[in-house]
């Protein structure tokens, strides 16, 4: 054990510590930069940051925890579809989502706001705080979803059963009994949802510059200290990064302080689950969840259709301004379609990698109390912007390590401009989300299942093979998908680590929006979309069939 | 830790022979890898490409492409790491290149073309040279009447166009950041924060802001002409301002540490060149060699009102900047 946690060690001090002690030591020349604190810009934008992620974890708790009740328990939601249905917010690139939220609640042209005004009712403002929490909040409450499901999925019916037969009505068994056990994988959920809306860029930046007085959020300020002079607006993004992260720090904490009472639930193939009987309230949940549905994917990916296939965007939308020309060109090109195969490849390293790493250091660190430093470290990049980030891996990786031999063989380590160096970024920004999910699925395991094993005489290794990872494989599948999706559409880190030979969807989106073809990004967004939900689908029905 | 090493291992180029890079020995035909970072729209570096296919086939040319301000952040990520593997340096911020030469960054070069340029557009030390110009006008959707277009920059601080006005983000966007730099030489503080009690909305690139205008939701902006002219069948429409269009330079420039010069050079004096000039036009962009014809519906330079750019007048923007950005970031 100790060997592996040596050698787990020394990865994740080669990928996620070096490129940190380089943006650190950014700081420490400069140490003037920490005077950033004192703007108050700066401020008000931490205060956005906080209300931020404050407001989009409860909004993703408040609809992902009844989502994730209804899913796992409802009679008649048992089909997987229904999950995947409702994974889908998380798979539509948020970039993509918050230019179909422009296009249908921006207070001048909104195509939501029109009928709105003529019923008399006053336009929607998707610009600001509000709107920010409301679209990060609908992409992150998928996250919650699946922990919700996953825990109950695991949990042991019988100690509910058990609950009701001493007479506890439904609603005080969810609350004193299923609740509490499913604690862990929730407040892992509501963490890395506080930390993934805090270090968000692409929504906060998109809506808060549609309006004049913008809601500035750290991120977007550590952006505008990077474009005011790279050189010297690096430290001060450094300093700014180190505030979002203890930020981000806090919330896991306090949770973990919350939550030190250990969970412990007996799970595997032994848990079985009580079906929910809602009788005349099937079809409002049923509506209910169709309708996160419809807001979270369907609205947003039919504004995008109609984008895509506008000719000429002003125009009256209609029969004689449609045009199949954007897709015809996106898919047209050799070049994009090298991009998605190459993103797709990417994602896949990256994802696996990400997931054996992760699930390697919370079995690692599962009985470690307090000292659990390996998992601390693979949680900081999560919260640090995408961009500074892409930076601090340029700062440790972009340079050649060269060992020649004898004058006339050299190995040369590049990671720059190769894939490399984009599935390391995606792998090390993602690591967090199956470090988490593993963490939480392992504490609902009763110890008893590994403790019988060791008994019988198999050793660590052979438990974990044999016992631990077989229960694992829904989360540990779960895991992957998470960390693809998000890998698989990332912008703002591909824009500066991908090169000729190595261009991906991200920047390709990011290129077709910045040089005047919103079109045909909208057209590359759906042809994304639709890729996703397609695998999205196929990695559920793949997940049911598992053992 | 076997398997770590054997990991880095496996990971390596190995190469033979003795060490010494890409770079093509002096004296030779130019050849070997060439790193072109630039925020040259997608479609002219494919013809740029071509270009150096037909004309110096021996040349491996490696365009990094992003926005200008992401060039930058790169470049400057990777000097402080070492070392960069740009060795040309093509964006549409000037003032990039002013600093960059005072740091030393650059190295002096000059095409045998650049003496037919505007002597304010090149630097008389040689470490860069405006290899295209950009034309920043006003744009109004063609619904719009004539009496109800604005006619000059300063318009844009008119109550009648509150909460109808955009521009790109200055911060985020050279050439944007040389028109507000323009606005301030005009009016100052003044006029600019008129515009911005107008209600300005300042975000992203010129396509960003056409993309505003053409949707109706901020009729009334600042862009390129380039993001017009190429937008087949907008229904955005130019206006020339009368209190003079802004022309933003963007030059071209060697870096001192290319480990390919002689490649580098040939590429450089190709672009500068009346052939690769032809290749800038047909992008849209207007060529700093006066012989040369505007690009395709875009009337000539000299038919136009523009600002001019008076010698010495980058120099003093550069000064400006930081406090001209920190001020707008307020």
């Amino acid at each position: 054990v100790r060997a592996a946690r040596t050698l787990v060690g020394l990865v994740l001090l080669l990928v996620v510590g070096l490129p940190l002690l380089r943006l650190a030591s950014e700081l420490l020349a400069h140490p003037g930069a920490l005077a950033a604190w004192a703007d108050p810009l700066a401020l008000r934008a931490a205060a956005n940051t906080a209300g931020l992620a404050v407001g989009v974890t409860l909004l993703a708790l408040s609809l992902g925890v009844p989502l994730g009740v209804l899913l796992a328990r409802a009679e008649g939601l048992e089909h997987p579809g229904w999950r995947a249905l409702v994974t889908l917010p998380y798979v539509v690139p948020p970039y993509v989502s918050a230019i179909a939220w422009i296009t249908l609640l921006n207070p001048t042209t909104g195509w939501l706001n029109g009928p709105l005004r003529a019923m008399g009712l006053p336009a929607l403002d998707i610009y600001g705080l509000p709107g920010m929490i409301f679209v990060i909040g609908l992409e992150s409450t998928p996250l919650v979803v699946l922990a919700v499901a996953d825990a109950l999925d695991r949990l042991d019916a019988s100690l509910e059963e058990q609950a009701r037969v001493a007479n506890a009505s439904p609603l005080r068994a969810t609350w004193r009994v299923t609740l509490p056990l499913c604690a862990p994988a929730l407040a892992a959920a509501a963490a890395v949802v506080f930390a993934g809306a805090a270090a968000s860029f692409g929504v906060p930046y998109l809506l808060a510059s549609g309006s004049p007085d913008p809601d500035w959020v750290l991120t977007t300020r550590i952006a505008s200290a990077l474009d005011l002079d790279p050189a010297s607006g690096r430290p001060r993004a450094v300093a700014w990064s180190v505030g979002l992260l203890l930020l981000s720090m806090a919330v896991p904490a306090l949770l973990g302080l919350l939550l030190s009472r250990r969970t412990v639930t007996v799970g595997g193939k032994a848990a079985r689950p009580a079906r929910l009987h809602l009788g005349r309230w099937r079809s409002g949940a049923l509506g209910a969840v169709l309708a996160f549905v419809l807001l979270g994917v369907g609205l947003p990916l039919l504004t995008l259709l109609a984008l895509s296939i506008t000719d000429q965007v002003g125009r009256p939308f209609g029969p004689a301004n449609w045009s199949l020309e954007h897709y015809v060109a996106v898919l047209g090109r050799a070049r994009d379609r090298a991009a998605l195969l190459r993103s797709a490849g990417y994602a896949a390293v990256a994802a696996t990698a990400a997931v054996g790493v992760g699930t390697a250091i919370a079995l690692l660190e599962r009985d470690s109390q307090g000292r659990r430093w390996l998992s601390s470290l693979a949680r900081l990049p999560y919260t640090i912007p995408g961009t500074v980030l892409a930076l601090g891996l340029l700062l440790a990786w972009s340079q050649e390590i060269r060992i020649i031999v004898l004058e006339r063989v050299t190995f040369a380590l590049a990671l720059a401009d190769t894939g490399w160096l984009l599935m390391l970024a995606y792998g090390v920004k993602f690591l967090a989300l199956p470090v988490g999910a593993v963490a939480a699925a392992l504490r609902s395991f009763d110890p008893a299942l590994d403790e019988a094993a060791r008994i019988c005489g198999a050793s660590a290794l052979r438990t974990v093979r044999r016992i631990t990872l077989p229960l694992l494989v829904p989360t540990l599948a779960a895991s992957w998908i998470l960390v693809f999706l998000p890998a698989f559409t990332e912008v703002t880190m591909s824009v500066l680590l991908s090169g000729p030979q190595t261009r991906v969807v991200g920047a390709v989106l990011f290129e077709l929006q910045t040089y005047g073809d919103p079109p045909g990004a909208a057209a590359l967004g759906v042809v994304v979309s639709v890729l996703v939900v397609g695998l999205q689908l196929c990695a559920f029905s793949l997940q049911r069939r598992s053992p | 830790v076997r398997y770590l090493l054997l990991l880095c291992w496996s990971a390596c180029r190995v190469e033979f022979g003795p060490p010494g890079g890409t770079a093509a020995p002096a004296g030779d035909a130019p050849s070997g890898e060439v790193w072109i970072y630039t925020s040259m729209y997608p479609s002219v570096i494919e013809s740029f490409e071509a270009l150096l296919r037909q004309e110096l086939p021996q040349i491996e040319p490696r365009f990094y492409q992003a926005g200008s301000e992401k060039v930058a952040q790169r470049i400057e990520a990777e000097w402080t790491a070492g070392g960069s593997p740009a060795c040309l340096v093509l964006t549409s911020d000037p003032f990039w290149y002013v600093r960059s030469a005072r740091a030393g960054r650059l190295q002096r070069h000059l095409a045998p073309d650049v003496l037919r340029i505007d002597r304010a557009l090149v630097d008389p030390d040689g470490t860069w040279a405006t290899a295209r110009l950009s034309l920043m006008v006003l744009a109004v959707p063609e619904s719009m009447p004539a009496q109800e277009r604005p006619r000059r920059f300063s318009d844009l601080a008119d109550p009648r166009f509150a909460g109808r006005i955009t521009i790109g983000d200055p911060l985020a966007s050279g050439t944007t950041y040389t028109w507000l730099a323009f606005m301030l030489q005009e009016g100052g503080w003044t006029l600019v924060d008129q515009m911005r009690a107008n209600g300005l909305v300042a975000a992203g690139g010129s396509s960003a802001v056409l993309g505003r205008i053409t949707s109706g939701e901020r009729p009334v902006g600042a862009l390129l002409l380039e993001n017009l002219l190429s937008a087949d069948g907008t229904v955005a429409v130019p206006v020339f301002p009368e209190d003079g269009a802004v022309l933003v330079p963007g030059p071209i420039a060697l870096t001192a540490e290319c480990r390919n010069p002689v490649a580098a050079r040939a590429i450089y004096d190709l672009i500068l060149s009346r052939a690769g000039q032809q290749l800038i036009v047909a992008g849209d962009m207007y060529s700093p060699l006066p012989s040369l014809p505007p690009p395709q519906g875009a009337p000539p330079l000299t038919e136009l009102a523009v600002r001019p750019w008076r010698d010495g007048l980058l120099e003093e923007l550069v000064q400006q900047q930081g406090e001209t950005k920190e001020r707008w970031a307020q």
